[in-house]
């Protein structure tokens, strides 16, 4: 399906208040829950950054660059989150 | 001559547009952006060494103001998405009042914001109150200074807009520079939230 420039933005607005609607289904927990949490996050920015600031038709370089960045934010988050569970420290 | 040759490359009027002006904005928006994942870091090892003290104090934050202002911000963004693309059709009157609704939407994050801290205020909650309190204040109001900075930078455009005939190429860089700044401000507050006011909250 050709989407015309007018539907993109608002399908990527739908797909984002759902994302976090769902999201929020699972607040208020620790572990898997906040996990998940961030998971939801992390591909809500990754719209963000593809769909709204248009990153996904930029050069490569300034795509891994910010998918790098989401990337990063979202492990050392969640690995951060699940070491204060680990038995070894 | 050139739009026939880039026409006939298959390349789009969007893309040209925004490989022209994207190079400049997105050092600065990459490193911006950098600088809050630092912070995240940050967050994060402080709260590994008191992960009580940080889920006790998360679950003091009203979820559900963080939940609103992540629905203004997505919304605000969306928009700005409209502005660009009203731009590119030509249809200025439509850039200048989506502008306008993004902003007056956009602008419902900073009052929510001003609830958020009265209420904590009022109820002793302050950046001394605690190392969560601390990182709370400083990271919500660093990123609520980048969206002060946004909202001007979108009157700037309303103004440009209404002194603008057609949307010439110096026009279209302002424009999706400026909204390239405001996703990104609608991106770190996506991170923020979670990290802030849902991490262990009870």
């Amino acid at each position: 399906m050709n989407m015309s420039i007018w539907q993109r933005p608002t399908a990527i607005w739908i797909l984002l208040i759902v994302a976090t609607l769902a999201g929020f289904g699972t607040a208020g927990v620790g572990g898997v829950g906040f996990a998940i949490v961030m998971l939801v996050a992390a591909f809500k920015a990754w719209l963000i950054a593809g769909h709204f600031m248009e990153l996904r038709s930029a050069p490569l370089a300034w795509r891994l660059t910010f998918g790098g960045l989401i990337g990063i934010s979202t492990v050392v988050i969640i690995g951060l989150h699940f070491l204060v569970f680990s038995p070894y420290l | 001559m050139v739009d026939a040759v880039l026409a006939e490359s298959g390349m789009s009027e969007r893309h040209r547009s925004h490989e022209a002006s994207a190079p400049s904005i997105l050092t600065f928006i990459a490193a911006d952006t950098f600088s809050f994942v630092l912070f995240f870091a940050v967050f994060m090892g402080e709260r590994f060494t008191q992960p009580d003290l940080f889920s006790q104090s998360a679950g003091r934050l009203d979820m559900g103001l963080g939940l609103l202002n992540t629905l203004i911000l997505i919304t605000s963004g969306w928009l700005v998405a409209l502005a660009v693309a009203a731009a590119r059709s030509g249809d200025l009157a439509g850039v200048r009042r989506k502008l306008m609704l993004a902003i007056a939407v956009g602008s419902c994050f900073g009052i929510v914001k001003m609830i958020e801290y009265s209420d904590k205020i009022s109820h002793g909650i302050t950046p001394m109150t605690n190392d969560f309190f601390t990182y709370y204040y400083i990271l919500t109001g660093v990123h609520f200074l980048h969206v002060i900075i946004g909202i001007a930078l979108l009157v700037i455009l309303v103004v440009m807009t209404g002194k603008t005939k057609q949307a010439d190429a110096r026009y279209m860089t302002w424009l999706e520079s400026s909204a390239i700044y405001w996703h990104m401000v609608d991106l770190l507050w996506v991170f923020l939230f979670p990290m802030l006011y849902l991490q262990g909250a009870r």
